[in-house]
């Protein structure tokens, strides 16, 4: 096992990067030099420097802390987001390929709905019956990403159902619940983690996206959309509040990318021969 | 054929239907009873069993839905409450610019992605590919709105060579059309070549390994012409397929990218609106958003069968 993820430069690479980023998500606290809400009068829109790394934004507040907080919003984003699709996802992808029949098909139609819909217009939606917030960009991102989840699980359990392990199960007088959770779900999780590794990495572009639409969290909490947004206003002026932020973006989304597709080689050999 | 264009619309049609009864149910139950809102904090209950018989308000839900959807069908779409006027005219005044945007995204990302994902996969596992496939990988993983952030540093801060906002008719200044045009565009079309292009090598590289390729190579067929006229064509049914599943996305893109470049498209006008909290207008949007959306995604279909007979069905 540790030796397939050593060989496998991908996953090693987005394995160490994962390690990175949560780290900074969860001792935020401790990495950050100041609050990421205090404003230092007298230092409105320095460049970065020994005291302020990344940086102040207008009100004199540091940019380094402010995009470190940032990391733990959407660290929170990624994982309530992917949870939420798992817990719907699979009931749903296990019971309409288990299934079939009407139910398949009525499940399937509705699914197909979710699964075009605009995610944007999905956060719209949701913000204009709840309001601003991190949780409705967490409702509206979960609706539009789950589909992905039930559309994997169908297409695996229509494939295992048809073997003959499941047809053996059914002889010996096993009920349908305890033959797709014992047998047809586990052969599900290769295919499972690698979509969940991407919707990790949607969930961070679109948290981000969201936010920088207004629809996330509310000031003076940072999330990286927010700090990008109130960023442009200033271009002309101070270049650099809109790199900092953008580089974390890009790591972030990149560590899932590359842990997916490192995965992916790992758990599905025929992709590997074609993307390579 | 017709048999499938008919199922297709009529499919089309459900998904339509079901949307606006989201629509309206989300607007039904916003928080906030809008009779009480018009009367004030001392409401006369004589005069609101008036006015809500008079809007219809006293009806069962569904008489409620059907009399919205006969006016929304009839082109009423009720006012905008910031300035008064017909959210019709509002919208539909926006939604030429969004489709102009957004074609001249599409057709910018094709001229960039056809030849770069034809190249990558003649060119597989070469430094060439390896460049051309990590490239998008990496722009896959940045977000839309930073793209143009980064292109507005560059090609209108630093370099001034381009606006970094506002609108003009292409009738009335053409060459400033243009102009601000470019930047909005190069963005969106950045993000859809990269995966285009991902998509157009992997495809390349399954159906060049077919045998029919093989005997064209031994019968001396050219490179060019082997890639381009019996490779490519065979790659592209998958591509089409993408390009119906990456509508929703695109236009998710082209509605950050008006906000970002201040383009006044459809997308911008949703977004404001939902900031200055008129509902009507919002509604609109996401209506007419839908409806385009389900059209689009009915061509794509359309085209798609057509240009791959065995999906027939």
């Amino acid at each position: 096992m540790f030796k397939t993820v050593i060989k496998n430069k991908k996953l090693f690479i987005g394995l160490i990067m994962l390690i990175v980023f949560l780290g900074l998500g969860i001792f935020a606290p401790q990495i950050t030099p100041y609050p990421y809400d205090k404003a230092y009068v007298g230092s409105s829109l320095k460049p970065p420097s020994n005291d302020f790394w990344f940086g102040t934004d207008r009100l004199g507040r540091d940019v380094f802390s402010r995009v470190i907080y940032g990391t733990r919003i959407s660290l929170i984003a990624a994982v309530s987001i992917t949870s939420v699709c798992l817990l719907l996802g699979i009931p749903l992808g296990l019971l309409s390929g288990y299934y079939g029949g009407v139910l398949d098909i009525v499940l399937m139609r509705m699914v197909d709905v979710f699964f075009a819909f605009p995610w944007v217009l999905m956060g719209l939606l949701v913000v204009v019956v709840r309001g601003q917030g991190l949780s409705s960009v967490i409702i509206a991102l979960s609706l539009s990403y789950f589909p992905q989840i039930v559309r994997i699980v169908r297409s695996n359990v229509l494939t295992i159902k048809e073997q003959d392990f499941i047809a053996a199960a059914r002889l010996t007088g096993e009920n349908d619940f305890y033959i797709i959770f014992k047998y047809i779900l586990p052969n599900c999780f290769a295919s499972l983690i690698v979509q969940t590794t991407l919707i990790m990495s949607f969930s961070i572009l679109g948290e981000a996206a969201l936010s920088y639409l207004g629809y996330g969290t509310r000031p003076p909490m940072p999330s990286w959309g927010i700090l990008l947004q109130q960023a442009t206003n200033y271009i002309w002026v101070a270049g650099y509040l809109v790199i900092f932020p953008g580089i974390f973006i890009i790591f972030a989304v990149l560590t899932f990318n590359f842990t997916g597709d490192g995965l992916r080689d790992i758990l599905d050999p025929r992709y590997k021969r074609i993307y390579g | 054929m017709v048999k499938y264009v008919l199922k297709r619309l009529g499919y089309g049609l459900i998904t339509i239907v079901a949307i606006s009864v989201i629509i309206f149910s989300v607007i039904h139950f916003l928080p906030g009873d809008p009779i009480q809102i018009m009367f004030g904090k001392n409401p006369n209950p004589e005069l609101i069993e008036i006015a809500r018989k008079h809007y219809g308000l006293d009806k069962p839900i569904i008489v409620q839905y059907f009399s919205w959807l006969n006016k929304v069908l009839h082109g009423d779409l009720g006012y905008s409450i910031v300035n008064n006027l017909p959210v019709l005219g509002l919208v539909l005044a926006r939604v030429g610019r969004t489709m102009m945007l957004t074609l001249f995204g599409i057709v910018f990302s094709l001229v960039i992605a056809l030849p770069t994902g034809i190249i990558a996969a003649a060119r597989h596992n070469t430094w060439t590919d390896l460049s051309i496939s990590s490239i998008s990988l990496v722009l896959i993983s940045i977000p839309e709105f930073w793209i143009g952030i980064a292109y507005m540093m560059i090609f209108a801060v630093w370099l001034a060579i381009l606006p970094t906002s506002g609108y003009v008719s292409l009738l009335v200044d053409l060459n400033k059309f243009l102009k601000i045009m470019i930047l909005p565009a190069a963005t969106v079309a950045s993000v859809q070549a990269a995966q285009t292009t991902r998509m157009i090598r992997a495809n390349m590289i399954e159906v060049l390994r077919l045998d029919y390729i093989t005997l064209m190579r031994a019968a001396g067929v050219r490179d060019l012409r082997l890639m381009v006229v019996h490779a490519f064509r065979n790659a592209l049914i998958p591509v089409v397929t993408l390009i119906g599943m990456q509508v929703g996305a695109l236009m998710a893109g082209v509605i950050i990218v008006e906000r970002v470049f201040t383009y006044p498209g459809l997308g911008l006008l949703m977004v404001k609106s939902l900031q200055e909290r008129d509902y009507p207008v919002v509604q609109a949007c996401i209506m007419i958003y839908a409806v385009l959306f389900v059209l689009i995604n009915i061509i794509v279909d359309i085209v798609y069968c057509s240009i791959n007979p065995k999906i027939r069905y």
